[in-house]
């Protein structure tokens, strides 16, 4: 990242910074004050007059240290990003187009859309319907597995028959090998 | 029994077959994850803590503490025949390695840095066997004040020292890291802390699957985003009539040798700082103490010899904390932390009376990793230019199904595959804004021993803070905080005056 990229983000990453300071402080005095989270009514004068005289023990004690660091962190962030020149000036049409069409945030989604898809939709999908072997059980993470690096060698290497082949043998391969493997072999639980 | 009878009684245990074959077999896998960029020690000692968790303790140690050193050495192979570092602890290594290579002298390279490697992590055991055991007797004088503050200490010099931009950065990845070992039931008083109602997170941000993401899915990301089409392989082979007479080369850089291994054994033992740091250090030094420092970056051996003894030195440095303090010296170490812990082997003073023979054992696999690795490194050394051909495009999708399996594998648990990829983009988004990963790591694992610390200390002190000053061991942890951060602000702000007047005399 260009330096003057990478102050622009500091700018922003100080502002998150100090909002996340602030509300791990406001969330701290919470805990301060009703440790166990229970119902602020049901709190007494009397719990809170413990709190207050057992500071040393609270809960909440260290959080508050931590929020006010953060919140002085933060600040510095900030101070050193607009002195090096940052400025919110990123929101306009260009700069967002630009973001938009960079082939890194395409690649950041790509993955994490793939990763997201075998996560939540493969795996518990093929589990469901797929477990056709009661022996092995393994069968449905094989498979859910297979069609996962299928998809990404696919998708990240080039379009031609013979890589696509080798992207299904690779994958066939090392998705017998991990769910067999780890499965089977290792009795490791498999997702 | 005395600390040489425990030694070689964990050496005879140790030459079980299967051990053996298991220890060998996994410094092979060390070496070609440490060769191959963009998987590390770190997320190779991650992914495999999650997926040996099932196996006996002496097996997953065996597995662990082979994929370590292999892994260190591993990084050299790649930074001599490609110019990229297979880890970045290897990175000074390119510097001569490649260079060496260009001059068609790729093997003798291998060869002279494969050398410096072994006696490097055979001093660092060596350190390691000797200062652990009488240390864990020192340790046992800490009371929570000091605990407090050398936990501390860990975060915040780990902070300072690995952030490559501003010493800044570091602080806020250690707080980040403190304020999520914060989530979940805190262990003085059971109060559930920034859970959200969310009962999966009280119990915690799991430790391996955090480490995971962080170390594992940024780098099948990165990996992604930049191609790698014109990355020509070396063969490791003289393209030039080149005798090098390994050991008598060692033997005439016997200096360099020494002072870089004490670098390693040092710079390891500095809470989160590990080998990568080390082995620039090592480097560094040696290039300033060198008589003929116009060689370096040219491809000299002696500058091949620092990095390599000092990031391997580092493995035994960076475990003596971790043993005895619970405070890991490096990245690799702190995933290690985590691996005893989930096998319930609680490192730290009490060691030596739970486990009397646990550093023995730890040093004895070492011992043997460091003879392995030579036959290892000199299987591998043909056939790793064929190894580094391996297209990422079909290797990094299965780093990510492995770090899927590694993150369920320890608690059985949906949501801690949901924690890794969580941490996952997290860490690649900080990654990119150049935080490391090593501070919030270490806040992550040292969050907990601050807090209980913190508090008991204050409740020993009946609230007063004056115990933090008044004993000795913590006020020299305090002390040295305070320059740390006095000294870093200085050194910004003078780097900023140099700055302003640098664009003040070009405008």
């Amino acid at each position: 990242m260009k330096k003057e990229n990478l102050r622009r983000a500091d700018l922003i990453f100080a502002i998150v910074l100090i909002l996340l300071s602030i509300f791990v402080f406001i969330k701290s005095i919470g805990y301060f004050f009703n440790p166990f989270s229970r119902d602020f009514a049901l709190v007494s004068g009397d719990s809170i007059k413990d709190a207050i005289v057992n500071w040393n023990q609270s809960p909440a004690l260290l959080p508050l240290f931590l929020s006010a660091l953060l919140l002085l962190c933060g600040i510095s962030l900030l101070h050193i990003a607009k002195r090096q020149g940052a400025k919110i000036d990123f929101f306009t049409k260009e700069k967002v187009k630009a973001l938009i069409l960079s082939r890194e945030l395409h690649v950041v989604l790509i993955v994490v859309g793939t990763l997201c898809l075998y996560i939540f939709l493969l795996i518990p999908l093929f589990r469901k319907y797929l477990d056709l072997f009661p022996r092995f059980q393994a069968f449905p993470f094989m498979l859910a597995t297979f069609v996962y690096l299928f998809s990404t060698m696919v998708i990240f290497n080039k379009k031609s028959f013979k890589k696509i082949l080798y992207s299904f043998i690779t994958a066939a391969i090392a998705a017998g090998l991990i769910a067999y493997g780890f499965g089977i072999a290792a009795m490791i639980p498999l997702p | 029994m005395t600390g040489l009878e425990s030694l070689l009684m964990e050496f005879g245990n140790l030459m079980d077959p299967r051990v053996l074959a298991i220890l060998f077999i996994s410094t092979i896998l060390g070496i070609i994850i440490g060769a191959l960029p963009g998987l590390s020690a770190t997320m190779g000692i991650a992914l495999l803590t999650g997926l040996t968790y099932k196996f006996p303790v002496v097996y997953t140690f065996a597995i662990l503490m082979g994929v370590y050193v292999g892994a260190i050495y591993g990084g050299s192979i790649s930074a001599i025949l490609l110019n990229i570092p297979g880890t970045a602890s290897a990175a000074a290594t390119a510097l001569e390695g490649h260079p060496l290579a260009k001059q068609g002298k790729a093997e003798s390279a291998i060869k002279v840095t494969r050398a410096a490697s072994i006696i490097g992590t055979f001093i660092g055991v060596l350190a390691l066997t000797l200062i652990t055991p009488p240390l864990t007797k020192v340790a046992l004088m800490f009371t929570s004040a000091e605990y407090f503050m050398l936990a501390l200490f860990g975060v915040l010099i780990c902070g300072s020292i690995v952030s490559s931009d501003l010493p800044l950065k570091g602080w806020i990845g250690g707080l980040i890291g403190l304020l999520v070992a914060m989530i979940g039931m805190d262990k003085l008083q059971g109060a559930s802390r920034f859970d959200f109602g969310n009962t999966n997170l009280m119990s915690g941000v799991s430790l391996v699957p955090a480490m995971i993401g962080f170390y594992a899915i940024p780098e099948v990301i990165k990996a992604f985003a930049k191609s790698d089409d014109d990355v020509e392989v070396g063969k490791a082979e003289n393209k030039v009539k080149e005798k090098v007479r390994v050991w008598p080369l060692l033997v005439k850089n016997i200096r360099v040798i020494i002072q870089s291994a004490l670098i390693g054994i040092g710079v390891g033992a500095l809470p989160g700082v590990g080998e990568d740091v080390a082995a620039w250090v090592a480097y560094d030094t040696a290039k300033k103490t060198s008589k003929h420092p116009e060689k370096y970056g040219t491809g000299c051996y002696e500058g091949a010899i620092a990095p390599e003894v000092g990031n391997n030195a580092a493995i035994g440095g960076a475990l003596i904390p971790m043993l005895t303090l619970a405070v890991p010296g490096s990245p690799p170490a702190a995933v290690l932390l985590g691996a005893l812990m989930i096998h319930n082997i609680r490192p730290g003073p009490m060691l030596m009376r739970d486990n009397p023979t646990f550093i023995y054992y730890i040093a004895g696999l070492l011992f043997i990793a460091v003879f392995i690795l030579w036959i290892a490194g000199l299987i591998l050394a043909k056939p790793m230019s064929m190894i580094l051909k391996v297209n990422k495009v079909y290797l990094m999708p299965i780093v990510a199904a492995l770090s899927i399996i590694g993150a369920y594998a320890i608690n059985n648990r949906a949501f801690d595959i949901i924690i890794a990829l969580v941490f996952g983009v997290l860490g690649y988004f900080l990654d990119k804004m150049k935080y490391s990963a090593a501070p919030i790591v270490l806040g992550i694992i040292l969050g907990n021993m601050i807090d209980e610390n913190f508090r008991r200390a204050l409740m020993v002190s009946s609230g007063s803070y004056s115990i933090f000053v008044t004993r000795p061991i913590s006020l020299i942890f305090l002390a040295i905080i305070i320059f740390t951060i006095v000294r870093q602000i200085i050194k910004s702000r003078k780097q900023q005056a140099t700055l302003n007047v640098t664009e003040e005399s070009a405008v």
